[in-house]
C-alpha cells in the first residue's frame, strides 16, 4: 500500500485573490487548479455549469485533463471507475436525476475503493418536474459507501472540493461534495481563491496502490466474490468509512493551517455551549439559520446551531457531544425519507442519542446524558426549492422553546413552510 | 422431525434436479419439504451441493444443511476432495453412486460409523437412459433403504414431469421409471460398525477481513495456476503423440492452457488444470484425431497437487 498523498508544507506567502464566483464557478475553478488526469461527464441537463465551465478550460488548453464526454451519467461514472482503477486522478459532477441514473455505479466505485471526487449540485428528484434545491438526490446515494460532504456557500464548495481530492486518496474512498442547487450553485459570493501552485502543492501527486495500466504488475479488480469472501470485503468497507472520519478532520485541519482559512472539521457549531434549543442542518440552510439564531440570542434566549459537514461518514460522537445538553433539538431535513417517521438526518441524530445509552456504562450515562435527555424533533423544509427564510426559522425556534417549556409534541416531525 | 439431506455432486450430474424431484415427491405425499441448490461457480464438473429438508410438520428454516441425516454422493471421486461426512452424525446414511459393495465403500473411505448404501446409479442409468444421469436411480435407492419417500410418489412425480406432451407410453418416461425401479432394487447396504466418527481433518481457517487485500484486488497475474480445475474433470483427453501433427489447434482453443508445449511441439496435457471440456478433441483435425476424450476411471481420486 502506498503512503497517502501528503499535502504541502505550510505555504507562508500565498497571494490570495478575492473573486466574485457562483458555487458552480468556484468548483470549476477548483477543478482547474486541481488539474485532474481525467474528467468524465454527461454534458447535457441535469449536468451543472461546473462541467460546462471546466470543458471550456479543457478546450482553451488551461488544464491537461483528458475530458471524456459520455452519453449518460451511468457511463460517466463507469468511465470514472475505469480511470480511477488505472490510477488516474478522476473527477466528475452531476445533479438530481443524473445522480440517480449513476446510482448503480456508486457502490461499485466505493467497494473498489476508488478515490473519485464528484461535485453534486443537490436538486429535487422528479416527479413532479422540478429542478430546484432539495437533498433528495443525495439522500438516494446515502448508503452507497461514498464520503458525503455538505457545503454551505461557494467558499466552502471551493475549499472542500480541493480537500476532497486528498481525503479521497487517503481514505481510498470516493467523495461527493454537495452544494445546494441554485441557492449556492448559481449564487455569486466573494470567494477567496488560492494560487494554482498552492492548490497543486496541497493535493500533491496521486500515489495509487495499483494501476490497471501497469503491465509489469497485472492485477484484477472487482473480481467475483462469492459468499465465502464477500462479507469480509464489506466489513473492510465499513471500516474504511469509519477510518475516514479522522481523515476528513485531519485534511480540513491541514487546509486551514496551510491557507489560514476558517477551521474545517466534521461539524461546525455556533453558540451551542449553553444553548437550550439547538438546530441541526446541512448546506445553505445553516447560514440563514445562523442569522435567526443570532436574533434569538439578541433577544436573550439561548439558541444554537450545528452544521453537519460530514454526513457520511456520520460523526455520531461529535454531534452527540455538541447536542447533549440541549433541552430541545430541531433537526432540519431538506428531504423526506418517506418512511412516515421523518427525514434522514433526523433518523441519524436520534440514533446518536440512543446509541450512547446502549454503549455507555451506567455511571457515564447519568453523567454524560442529562436526564431527561433532549427532545429531538424534525422539520422537513425547502423541498423542490421552497425558500426558507430567517423569520420562518426564528418562528420555528420559538416553537421549540415552547416545547422546552413543557408544551407537548404529538408528532416528532412536521413540514415547515407548507401550506396547511 | 425434519430429515435433512445433503447432496454432493459435480455440476451437470443432476443433484439440483434430484433434490427437486425428491421434494416434489415428498410434497405429493402430503409432507412438508424443501429443496435448494448451493450456488457456486456454475461450471460443468465443479463440485456442487444441493439440500433437502423433509418433515411431517411445517418448518421455517432456510439455511443450508450442515448437520445432515443423509448424504447422497453422485460422484465417488469427490470422496476425499470435498467434506462428505462433515456434520453427519454416527448412524447417519451415506448413499454412494459407485459400482462397489457397501462394505467395501465403508472400509475404503473409513465410513464404519455410518449406514452406507451403494448403488451403481451411473451404470443403471446408462443401461436404461443411455446416459449417465445418476440422480434418478439414486432416488430409487433412497426410497428403498431410507424410506424418506415412497417409490410410488417418485414414480408419479417422474411421470408428471416427463409425460407432458409425451404420454406415459413414451420411451423416455418408461426408461426413467425403469431407472428408478432398478435403483430401488439394486442396492447394497452395510450397517454401522463403530460409533467413532472419522476425523474430518481440520481445514485451515479462511483469512479474517483485515487480513485480506483491500477490496479483494488480486495484485498479481498468473493466479489461475493456483486454482486446480483438474478436479472438475468428468472425462479426460488422451493424447496420442504418435499421430499428432503438431498443428497446435488444441493449444489454441484450450481455455485452461492445459496443453503443454515445448517450442512449437505438443508434449502432453496438464491434468492438474485440464477440466475435461473436450474442446481440444473437437478441434483436432480429422486426419490426426490425436486426442480422444475418455471416461475418467471409476473411483479414481481426482488428481492431487504434486
Ligand atoms: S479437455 Fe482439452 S481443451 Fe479442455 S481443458 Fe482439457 S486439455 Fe484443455
Ligand atoms: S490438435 Fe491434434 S494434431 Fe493438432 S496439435 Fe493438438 S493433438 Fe496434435
Amino acid at each position: 500500500m502506498s503512503e497517502p498523498a501528503m499535502p504541502s508544507q505550510k505555504v507562508e506567502e500565498v497571494s490570495y485573490q478575492i473573486l466574485a464566483l457562483s458555487g458552480n464557478e468556484a468548483q470549476a475553478l477548483a477543478m482547474k487548479q486541481i488539474n485532474p488526469h481525467m474528467v468524465a461527464a454527461y454534458p447535457i441537463t441535469p449536468q451543472t455549469e461546473i462541467v460546462m465551465t471546466f470543458a471550456q478550460y479543457v478546450a482553451d488548453g488551461l488544464v491537461e485533463t483528458e475530458f471524456v464526454s459520455v452519453e449518460s451519467e451511468h457511463s460517466a461514472m463507469s468511465a470514472c471507475i475505469g480511470g480511477a482503477a488505472s490510477g488516474a486522478r478522476t473527477m466528475t459532477a452531476t445533479s438530481a436525476q443524473g445522480l440517480a441514473y449513476m446510482w448503480e455505479l456508486l457502490p461499485i466505485a466505493s467497494a473498489m475503493r476508488l478515490p473519485i471526487v464528484m461535485a453534486v449540485v443537490a436538486r429535487a428528484l422528479s416527479a413532479n418536474l422540478n429542478i430546484h434545491c432539495d437533498h433528495s438526490d443525495v439522500m438516494g446515494a446515502r448508503d452507497s459507501g461514498w464520503i458525503i460532504l455538505f457545503c454551505e456557500d461557494p467558499q466552502e464548495a471551493y475549499d472542500t472540493l480541493i480537500q476532497a481530492v486528498v481525503i479521497a486518496e487517503r481514505a481510498k474512498l470516493p467523495v461527493m461534495v454537495v452544494t445546494d442547487g441554485f441557492v449556492i450553485s448559481h449564487a455569486v459570493h466573494p470567494v477567496r481563491v488560492l494560487p494554482d501552485e498552492a492548490v497543486r502543492h496541497f493535493v500533491g501527486a496521486p500515489q495509487p496502490a495499483y494501476s490497471l495500466l501497469n503491465v509489469d504488475q497485472p492485477i484484477t479488480v472487482g473480481p467475483v466474490d462469492l459468499p465465502d469472501y464477500f462479507m469480509e470485503h464489506r466489513r473492510q468497507l465499513t471500516d474504511a468509512i469509519l477510518e475516514a472520519l479522522p481523515i476528513v478532520q485531519q485534511v480540513g485541519q491541514e487546509f486551514a493551517d496551510n491557507f489560514h482559512t476558517k477551521p474545517y472539521g466534521l461539524i461546525e457549531t455556533f453558540q451551542t455551549e449553553d444553548a437550550d434549543v439547538i438546530l441541526v442542518g446541512m448546506g445553505s440552510f445553516c447560514g440563514t439559520a445562523q442569522a435567526a439564531v443570532e436574533k434569538v440570542r439578541r433577544e436573550g434566549q439561548k439558541a444554537g446551531l450545528v452544521k453537519v459537514r460530514a454526513f457520511r461518514p456520520f460523526p455520531q460522537s461529535e454531534i452527540f457531544k455538541a447536542l447533549r445538553f440541549a433541552k430541545v433539538i430541531g433537526v432540519m431535513d431538506r428531504a423526506d425519507s418517506l418512511s412516515g417517521t421523518g427525514g434522514p438526518l433526523f433518523t441519524d441524530i436520534r440514533a446518536a442519542f440512543y446509541d450512547r445509552l446502549v454503549t455507555l456504562k451506567p455511571q457515564a450515562v447519568t453523567s454524560l446524558v442529562p436526564c431527561p435527555s433532549p427532545k429531538i424533533v424534525n422539520a422537513i423544509y425547502g423541498l423542490g426549492g421552497r425558500d426558507v427564510t430567517v423569520p420562518q426559522i426564528y418562528q420555528f425556534i420559538m416553537e421549540l422553546f415552547d416545547v422546552a417549556a413543557g408544551k407537548t409534541v404529538s408528532q416528532t416531525w412536521r413540514y415547515l413552510g407548507v401550506r396547511e | 422431525m425434519i430429515i435433512e439431506i445433503r447432496w454432493h455432486a459435480r455440476a451437470g450430474q443432476g443433484a439440483k434436479t434430484g433434490a427437486n424431484i425428491l421434494a416434489q415427491a415428498a410434497i405429493r405425499q402430503g409432507k412438508y419439504a424443501q429443496s435448494f441448490p448451493e450456488f457456486g461457480p456454475e461450471r460443468r464438473g465443479a463440485p456442487v451441493q444441493a439440500f433437502n429438508r423433509i418433515s411431517d410438520e411445517p418448518f421455517t428454516i432456510h439455511s443450508g444443511v450442515t448437520e445432515p441425516d443423509i448424504v447422497i454422493v453422485l460422484d465417488p471421486k469427490l470422496v476425499g476432495n470435498v467434506p462428505i461426512t462433515d456434520g453427519l452424525k454416527a448412524g447417519g446414511w451415506i448413499f454412494l453412486n459407485a459400482p462397489i459393495g457397501a462394505r467395501e465403500a465403508q472400509e475404503r473411505f473409513g465410513w464404519q460409523a455410518f449406514r452406507v448404501v451403494t448403488c451403481d446409479a451411473s451404470g443403471l442409468s446408462k443401461r436404461t437412459l443411455k446416459r449417465d444421469i445418476p440422480n434418478v436411480p439414486i432416488l430409487g435407492a433412497l426410497a428403498a433403504r431410507a424410506g424418506v419417500v415412497a417409490l410410488e410418489s417418485l414414480q408419479t412425480e417422474s411421470i408428471s414431469r416427463l409425460a407432458k406432451g409425451r404420454g406415459t407410453d413414451d420411451p423416455v418416461v418408461k426408461a426413467n421409471l425403469e431407472a428408478l425401479a432398478l435403483g430401488y432394487e439394486e442396492t447394497d447396504f452395510a450397517d454401522v460398525h463403530t460409533q467413532s466418527l472419522p476425523s474430518s481433518g481440520t481445514k485451515p481457517p479462511l483469512p479474517a477481513w483485515y487480513e485480506l487485500p483491500v477490496a479483494g484486488v488480486i495484485d498479481r497475474g498468473g493466479t489461475a495456476q493456483v486454482y486446480q480445475t483438474g478436479g472438475w474433470r468428468l472425462k479426460r483427453p488422451e493424447l496420442d503423440l504418435n499421430v499428432c501433427v503438431h498443428c497446435l489447434m488444441c493449444w489454441l482453443v484450450c481455455p485452461d492452457s492445459a496443453i503443454l508445449l515445448s517450442g512449437a511441439r505438443i508434449i502432453g496435457i496438464d491434468y492438474r488444470h485440464c477440466k475435461g471440456c473436450g474442446l481440444c478433441e473437437t478441434q483436432c483435425p480429422p486426419r490426426a484425431r490425436a486426442i480422444k476424450m475418455v471416461e475418467e476411471e471409476a473411483l479414481q481420486p481426482a488428481e492431487k497437487t504434486p
